[in-house]
């Protein structure tokens, strides 16, 4: 259990000062590194400061307003505020990407793309939600075996064994086209 | 890819990554998962009819997997003195009430600003009599003066 998970949230909503800096001090460390893990692989590592800034405005803001809408008994604290952070995080990233950007700013393309070249399309239902999300957090997020387990709480060998079924149904869909 | 020696990879994580890029996005509501389905996912409360729209909305949603997995393995990062010292000034700025400039009290008593009025009366009324007294002086004079000259008084003594 998070250190956040005994804060008196009561003390916080009586905008007890100690209790806010006390929360400060517990909570940012494990907010920093959820806003870290979303902005930094795109690129954007020098706004996690100002989106850290931003959650913690939030919970302040308009007499705990945010704040107020955390309810225990649908989650504990440290996992309300993991969510948050993590939408806030994905929701800058959302807005930043949405800002218009100049046509100096837009890379070339090195080689023009071949003339009547198609996509390869997979069938959506090829892969089960969790096979997919196992082989992106194993391919794309460079995550262990064991961290891979514990993202999604299972065992190290369920997450082997699903991991290989993917990898089969991948080689049986691609055998004719000879990509592995 | 990190990966165990006792379970080396048979393929080309280049090529896997390639192809998991290809692969459909879900759109609509599927794609986003609601707060409580996210929290209930961290929690490892979450029903199992949900389990399956939420790993695939994370899926799909680089960010948000990235972020709730570093949440789920409990991730922490050394927060930079000054940063913290801001976040810190922040949030007491924002929580410590302002304390109000203090207003020296009034003196005036309640009853100031009606006592003002009665007196203001008590002055209005005698001199609105004293402005009708004069001028019902001079209306007299003038009447009495129009009345010898129009019996002739005036006209005979004078011419």
């Amino acid at each position: 259990m998070h250190p956040l998970d005994q804060f008196d949230v009561a003390r916080l909503l009586r905008a007890d000062a100690a209790a806010w800096r006390e929360f400060v001090h517990t909570a940012a460390p494990r907010l920093r590194a959820i806003v870290s893990r979303a902005l930094a692989p795109a690129g954007r590592a020098a706004d996690v400061a100002d989106v850290l800034q931003d959650i913690f405005a939030r919970l302040c803001r308009e007499d705990f307003r945010l704040l107020r809408t955390f309810d225990p008994q649908r989650g504990r604290l440290s996992a309300w505020l993991a969510v948050l952070t993590a939408r806030a995080a994905v929701d800058h990233l959302r807005k930043v990407r949405a800002a218009p950007a100049s046509l100096d700013a837009v890379p070339e393309p090195l080689v023009a793309p071949a003339s009547g070249a198609t996509a390869l399309s997979l069938p959506p239902d090829l892969l089960s939600p969790q096979q997919e999300l196992i082989l992106r957090l194993c391919y794309q997020d460079d995550l262990a075996v064991a961290e891979i387990a514990a993202v999604l709480r299972t065992q190290p060998q369920t997450v082997r064994a699903q991991r290989h079924k993917a990898l089969e149904r991948l080689r049986a869909f691609l055998a004719d086209r000879k990509f592995f | 890819m990190k990966d165990e020696p006792m379970n080396p990879p048979d393929h080309d994580p280049a090529a896997i990554r390639a192809l998991l890029d290809t692969l459909p996005r879900p759109q609509g509501e599927r794609a986003i998962p609601t707060a409580d389905d996210l929290v209930g996912w961290l929690e490892g409360t979450l029903p199992v009819d949900r389990l399956a729209a939420v790993e695939a909305a994370l899926a799909q949603q680089p960010e948000l997997r990235r972020a709730l997995a570093a949440a789920r393995l409990a991730h922490e990062e050394n927060v930079p003195a000054a940063e913290l010292a801001a976040l810190e000034n922040l949030v007491i700025a924002q929580v410590v009430p302002v304390v109000p400039f203090p207003v020296a009290p009034s003196r005036a008593s309640r009853w100031a600003m009606p006592l003002a009025a009665a007196a203001a009366v008590a002055l209005l009324v005698p001199a609105w009599s004293i402005g009708s007294s004069i001028a019902e002086q001079k209306r007299t004079a003038e009447d009495r003066l129009l009345r010898e000259f129009l019996n002739g008084g005036v006209m005979k003594g004078g011419l």
